[in-house]
């Protein structure tokens, strides 16, 4: 009898929950706030009959921890910068991509036409990122503070503002910036001296700013709760479009030093077991609904309908492999934690 | 054929038992389910409350602490000339103490309003000691949000800051303990001067696991923040999956708890499967307000607990149903078969009669169930009815048919058999007779002056004197011999068995002797005369058409030689 109630019962809550078993596997998506909205994952979802698991990083740093975790989650698709990319590359992390798989790639306009020739994408003729969207990151100011904008990045800087800038939490860009701020030549690649003057420089930077955000929610957040006068913009365009639709009295300006910029790509994990899904999640992405909802909702460049003037502005340094990340972040953590010196053992 | 009707009614009636028992449990096991569900869910209800208000207590005891803490004197003064080593050394004291005997403090920390927020004291609590911050290590912390925030704030308020990681480097197995922890802080005035701030981290996860403790094994514990992220999930790799940018959200994993972010509210639940009899689970989520220093913030607090009375009940329940299903089939399958054979066998009889009238043997009514009150009953009796009926027609028919058959065959008048009919005697006479080697003779009999006597004495008497002619010719014969009206006034004979031509003409000569007798006809007393003619079998012909033909003859010469005598075809003279 005991059994037959245990057989019973199985048949019966068997009949009941067989149709609410999800048949989907699991697609694993790694990208940056706004980059994936709702509506494309169900789509994706409808139209490939698996479940998008979606996590929003929000540094640099965060991801490069999130796929070298060891006991991490097998992530199938990422987006990252192509400087980013290519440590990732370095230390295997990412596959090639066929552009064979990705027939949306025919919407990409120059220069995303010809992939092979955007710096960073590919090695040894072997693609492995496909380019989603691209901003620079310029600086944010407040329009009844400042009459004209300001012209240079020490602004940030300037104690007359202490208290009121905002900064950006990853490590890599802050490095940059700091070593373009005090002119170093190549700031993508600073000597250990140079990245002891920039520690400096950032220690200095903290003691100015409010805090650092590192979400666009974050800092929006922050802008209209903190009385921000000054802003570093990390998300460039994206943080902009919510400034307008806040109404603030902000504006935006690329200063003098110029601007960093960043070409963010999708990439498939090594570790990702569905190839073919990867590649459609890219085809997908690089859709013309997709693309465009990009725009309209975040106000984030497409490759789709690029702007070809400016791929050709000087005054945009467009992201480069940095000399040692690793050290960056660790270098980072200390100042972020507060130290009034960093302990630098290279 | 002889079960089937009663193994369909047995299965019908089994079903019906069958489904009227798993029907009656259902609703039973339904009804009890319900207020079971709705207990449960008051039960989640009230425990979550209670938890609620256990964890605000914590919460409001830690905020407590540093709001005493900052009333103390050492901090407020601490900028005052003097000795500020004694007050250094007598707060690392008091942070002692109160770490020492608050299991839940992680850190304390006297946070001086200038110099970037540099740390002035620190305790932190490591695996199983304080450990004091050395001076070269304190930071600088302005550019923390709970820093400048608590700056803010006017003496006697707290901030308490959202809910976050903690972790704890547990250097014995190399391993980090993290735990969900907040931040509770306070302004430290001496009079209008602020002099900075103390703040104190809490170790919430020492708080849920005491209460976690209370709870009724199977029940889980919940807790996320405003947005539904996980803090405390029973799987661990999904609490604070936001700081690494994972969606774990109570309202995509609990259906019921959709609206729950945009509108906060007591929501209660039962995982809501009619059917589901396995795993079933209620819920209980409640908001906590955890608002701090004008800053709206909320958290949700929920225990999900298995139904374990339920499944009990429903286990229960199961077994019972399947005795009552055992003992209802046995029961309907029983009944069933009596009630097949009360209706099944009178059909079965009724069929076996039916057959019987098909085959058209004699039948009996007796087996019948005609006394019966039922439709049954109705039936056999229509039936006993219908096949009498059939009887009596078919007794009818024959006879019919019988008279018919005479009628073609024999003569309306006298009786007898008719020219054909005669024919086909004679047929089969001769037939016999050449079996039995034996020999036959055919008469040929013309009545003598017929016609004046029906012209004289009208057509009655003319059928009268023929009546009598063939009561007299039936008599005269033996049962072997045959006599039939040939044609008005003509007969045939057949004499079987004849042994020679003599035995024949005294047969003829003593009929004719017998018909010359005056006979009553009508009312007159009339002698009869008639001509004879006699052919013999195998003698004069074998064919019975050239016996007649023959006999014929020789009649017509038994006239022409006078009437009133006989006459063998082989005698007369061929023309």
């Amino acid at each position: 009898m005991k059994t037959n109630t245990l057989t019973l019962t199985a048949m019966v809550s068997g009949l009941v929950t067989l149709p609410q078993v999800c048949l989907a596997t699991d697609f694993r998506v790694m990208a940056w706030p706004g980059y994936v909205s709702d509506s494309a994952i169900l789509e994706f979802e409808k139209r490939y009959q698996v479940n998008v698991e979606l996590s929003v990083i929000q540094t640099d740093d965060q991801m490069w921890t999130q796929i070298n975790a060891p006991k991490g989650k097998a992530y199938d698709v990422f987006s990252l910068n192509t400087a980013e990319l290519q440590r990732y590359i370095d230390n295997n992390k990412v596959q090639t991509i066929d552009t064979v798989l990705i027939p949306n790639h025919k919407n990409q306009q120059a220069p995303f036409d010809e992939l092979h020739s955007i710096q960073g994408l590919s090695r040894n003729s072997q693609l492995y990122a496909v380019p989603y969207t691209y901003s620079e990151m310029g600086l944010i100011y407040n329009t009844d503070e400042f009459s004209k904008p300001p012209d240079s990045w020490n602004i940030l800087w300037d104690p007359n503002y202490r208290g009121r800038v905002l900064a950006y939490e990853g490590s890599v860009h802050n490095f940059t910036l700091a070593g373009l701020s005090i002119g170093i030549r190549d700031p993508f690649n600073q000597s250990n001296e140079q990245l002891i003057s920039s520690s400096k420089r950032l220690i200095e930077l903290r003691r100015n700013v409010r805090t650092f955000y590192s979400s666009p929610a974050q800092s929006l957040d922050y802008l209209i709760n903190e009385k921000i006068v000054l802003a570093f913009a990390n998300y460039g365009s994206q943080q902009l479009n919510d400034l307008h639709k806040h109404q603030l009295e902000m504006a935006y300006t690329i200063p003098k030093e110029g601007a960093l910029a960043w070409l963010d790509t999708w990439a498939i994990s090594q570790s990702s077991p569905s190839r073919l899904l990867a590649h459609q999640w890219i085809n997908f992405m690089l859709s013309t609904e997709v693309s465009e909802q990009l725009t309209r909702e975040q106000g984030l460049a497409n490759t789709i309908n690029p702007n070809k003037q400016y791929f050709k502005n000087d005054n945009i340094h467009w992201l480069q492999p940095v000399e040692n990340p690793q050290l960056r972040s660790e270098l980072w953590q200390q100042i972020q934690q507060g130290v009034s010196e960093v302990s630098f053992n290279p | 054929m002889r079960f089937k009707l009663s193994i369909k009614l047995t299965l019908v009636f089994a079903m019906i038992a069958i489904a009227v028992s798993v029907i009656t449990a259902y609703q039973a096991f339904s009804a009890s389910r319900d207020l079971i569900l709705e207990d449960a869910q008051q039960q989640l209800q009230d425990t979550n409350r209670v938890l609620a208000t256990r964890i605000e207590n914590a919460i409001t005891r830690s905020e407590d602490l540093a709001l005493f803490l900052a009333a103390n004197r050492h901090m407020r003064e601490y900028h005052n000339p003097g000795d500020r080593k004694e007050r250094y050394d007598s707060i690392s004291e008091m942070f002692e103490q109160m770490l020492t005997f608050n299991a839940n403090f992680m850190s304390i920390t006297f946070i001086d309003s200038r110099n970037y927020n540099r740390e002035l004291v620190s305790f932190v609590r490591q695996e199983d000691s304080l450990r004091r911050i050395p001076l070269i290590e304190l930071k600088e912390l302005s550019h923390f949000p709970y820093v400048f925030k608590t700056l803010r704030l006017k003496p006697g308020e707290a901030y308490r800051s959202p809910i976050t990681m903690g972790k704890i480097r547990i250097v014995s197995s190399d391993s980090w303990y993290s735990f969900p922890s907040f931040r509770t802080s306070s302004p430290i005035y001496n009079g209008d001067e602020l002099v900075g701030i103390v703040a104190i981290d809490v170790d919430l996860g020492v708080t849920f696991n005491s209460l976690k403790q209370d709870l009724p094994s199977g029940t889980e514990l919940y807790l996320a923040n405003a947005t539904g992220d996980y803090l405390i999930h029973p799987e661990p790799n999904k609490q604070f999956g936001f700081l690494l940018g994972d969606r774990y959200q109570l309202q995509r994993d609990f259906e019921a708890l959709s609206g729950l972010i945009q509108q906060p509210r007591e929501i209660s639940f039962t995982s809501n499967h009619r059917f589901d009899l396995i795993d079933l689970t209620a819920g209980a989520f409640m908001p906590i307000d955890y608002n701090s220093a004008g800053e709206r913030n909320v958290l949700y607090l929920g225990l999900v607990g298995e139904l374990r009375s339920l499944r009990t009940m429903t286990s229960h329940l199961i077994n019972e149903l399947l005795v009552n299903l055992a003992f209802v089939t046995f029961i309907g399958i029983a009944v069933a078969m009596l009630l097949g054979r009360f209706v099944s066998r009178p059909l079965i009889l009724l069929l076996s009669a039916m057959r019987s009238l098909k085959a058209g043997h004699t039948h009996d009514f007796k087996q019948l169930s005609i006394n019966r009150t039922d439709e049954i009953g109705a039936l056999s009796r229509s039936f006993k009815k219908m096949a009498q009926q059939i009887d009596n027609q078919m007794l009818e028919l024959e006879t019919q048919r019988q008279s018919f058959e005479h009628l073609s065959r024999h003569d309306p008048l006298t009786g007898l058999p008719n020219r054909s009919y005669f024919l086909s005697i004679l047929n089969h006479d001769i037939a016999n007779s050449k079996r039995l080697r034996s020999q036959l003779a055919v008469a040929f009999i013309d009545l003598d002056d017929f016609k004046p006597i029906n012209d004289l004495y009208g057509h009655d008497s003319g059928d009268d004197l023929l009546k009598t002619v063939a009561d007299e010719l039936r008599a005269s014969l033996r049962e072997v011999d045959t006599v039939a009206r040939f044609a008005g006034d003509e007969f045939l004979l057949i004499l079987n068995g004849i042994s020679d031509q003599e035995a024949v003409a005294s047969v003829i000569a003593h009929l004719l002797e017998r018909l010359a007798q005056k006979h009553t006809i009508v009312e007159h007393q009339l002698p009869i005369y008639a001509s004879v003619g006699i052919s013999l079998y195998p003698g004069d012909s074998e064919s019975a058409n050239d016996l007649i033909k023959q006999a014929d003859q020789a009649m017509y010469k038994a006239k022409q030689a006078g009437r009133n005598r006989y006459q063998f075809f082989s005698d007369s003279p061929n023309e």
